[in-house]
């Protein structure tokens, strides 16, 4: 067992849009933001992770990145799924081995200003059937769901409604007016049975998180956050695999998760969801054991995923809400509540949180726990 | 190439579509232990052989599940919104992404394969069967 990796700062710019910037230039303001929320400076680092943005433009390359930012890293590397999650593993990993001691993971897109829309297929053979947006897989998983389950469709507006509450508490979040069960309710479907207000929007935005040592974090200004635990499944069988798009493999995931941390479901103060579409987050409360197979849909009802719930869930806002950064921002909230500095939208005695991801195809899929100290 | 034609990466996405064209939907089936492929490769993801040969589905499957496409994502499919998105169980096993044409498909019902033809490109699609 190698060293353990810490998060000693974290930045994020306002999310929404930003007409005037570059992926780079987000990029680089998240960076400062972090940087200076740690108590660092640009050359304390010598990692550097980026996830390039998702249009094709290649934007935050990483060894463009660091060429912009000045920076020779020992170590550098992007993940082309690199979905906030994966890159701090990443991170953790090149801590854990002694390849870096402090490592800056950046992602930044101007995806919403750059008119990026997804209409490409995901797979390139589904085109021919018309089958384009990434919530294909969702809606195809949740109506199955929904059939195996006899469950109703319209009680998954408690994510994207509670959600929104959460966001409207955020001041960086990009979607902050309420949405009512009315509004909900009546929003148009996009792929039947999932409504527009249940998948999330392109926006653009910034975010940085600082991954090191202890010995680093703890001379940083800012509460030091220990990575405790963190789990993997991948699934490059996907569709061959049985029950895929129901996502079976959250339950190993969840097991291996906890067990590396030492902790169970009854530990967590906070569950983040990288959330592309509502679904994500009842599947993962089902799989990470919050409730039982088919429980989720009445789980989150009244208020429950909220800040002030038995679980809040997604208390920044999350993709639905508080901006387009595939899991990224979702880390950065997760530090300021385990420090306390969440203001408007702490979670009370917020000692414990976990993340979870499961890619556009559930190909990757990812548990991460954090804890002060 | 636009997004509504076949991806030709590699000699079996080739042969795939092919067959397709001719109205005959085939998949690789392994010779050394019985797996049926999809989507089409180089070997069998069971059992690594590449004693893979060409043989077509015999037609018949289940709705695992659909979705209904009510936003116009693409304008060249304008006329065609709302369409379904199904994932369709071959009784051969795999499970394959299509249309099912004659109407809003039922998950568990059995469909039955058919073929039609956008722009010029030719695809699989299935329908209702039928229940006796």
């Amino acid at each position: 067992m190698g060293r353990e990796a810490f998060i000693a700062g974290v930045g994020a710019t306002v999310q929404g849009k930003h007409p005037d910037a570059t992926a780079w230039d987000l990029g680089v303001d998240a960076l400062e933001l972090a940087l200076s929320d740690a108590g660092l400076a640009r050359d304390d680092l010598d990692g550097l992770l980026t996830q390039e943005t998702q249009d094709g433009s290649r934007q935050m390359e990483v060894a463009r990145f660091g060429q912009i930012i000045g920076l020779n890293p020992r170590a550098s590397g992007s993940l082309h799924y690199g979905t906030a999650g994966y890159t701090l593993a990443f991170a953790a990993a090149l801590i854990a081995s002694g390849q870096a001691e402090a490592i800056a993971c950046v992602y930044a897109t101007n995806q919403k200003t750059g008119g990026y829309r997804f209409r490409r297929p995901l797979l390139p053979e589904w085109g021919v059937f018309g089958a384009y947006n990434p919530a294909t897989m969702a809606a195809l998983g949740f109506n199955r769901y929904l059939f195996d389950h006899q469950q109703d469709a319209d009680k998954l507006g408690a994510v994207a409604i509670t959600q929104r509450a959460n966001a409207a508490r955020n001041p960086i979040a990009f979607r902050r007016d309420p949405i009512t069960w009315d509004d909900y309710l009546s929003a148009r479907y996009v792929t039947r049975p999932l409504r527009l207000l249940d998948i999330c929007s392109i926006s653009d935005g910034g975010v940085a998180v600082i991954v090191t040592t202890e010995t680093i974090a703890r001379s940083c200004r800012g509460a030091p956050i220990r990575i405790t635990g963190l789990g993997r499944r991948d699934r490059h069988r996907m569709l061959q695999n049985p029950d895929h798009l129901l996502l079976p493999h959250l339950y190993d995931l969840a097991d291996e998760t906890y067990r590396r941390a030492g902790i169970g479901p009854e530990d967590v103060d906070a569950f983040y969801v990288q959330d592309p579409h509502s679904p994500m987050v009842v599947w993962a409360l089902e799989g990470f054991g919050f409730c039982g197979p088919g429980e989720g849909l009445d789980f989150i009802q009244d208020g429950a995923i909220g800040i002030d719930g038995a679980l809040p869930v997604n208390p920044s806002g999350g993709q639905l809400s508080e901006g387009y950064m595939v899991g990224w921002l979702h880390q950065v909230d997760a530090v300021r509540q385990l420090r306390g500095e969440a203001d408007d939208h702490q979670v009370a005695d917020c000692d414990v949180t976990l993340f979870c991801a499961s890619g556009g195809f559930r190909e990757y899929s990812l548990g991460m726990t954090l804890s002060r100290g | 190439m636009s997004i509504h034609d076949p991806p030709i990466r590699d000699e079996h996405e080739r042969i795939f579509w092919e067959l397709i064209r001719d109205e005959r939907l085939s998949l690789q089936r392994c010779a050394e232990c019985g797996y049926w492929l999809y989507p089409p490769g180089p070997r069998c993801p069971e059992c690594l052989s590449g004693d893979l040969t060409w043989r077509p589905v015999e037609g018949h499957g289940r709705v695992w599940s659909y979705t209904v496409y009510e936003h116009c994502f693409d304008p060249d499919l304008r006329d065609e919104v709302p369409y379904n998105v199904a994932l369709i169980e071959l009784a051969e096993g795999p499970l394959v992404l299509s249309n099912v044409i004659d109407g809003e498909p039922v998950i568990g019902e059995p469909v039955r394969l058919a073929y039609a033809q956008r722009n010029g490109v030719k695809r699989f699609v299935f329908e209702r069967e039928e229940r006796t």
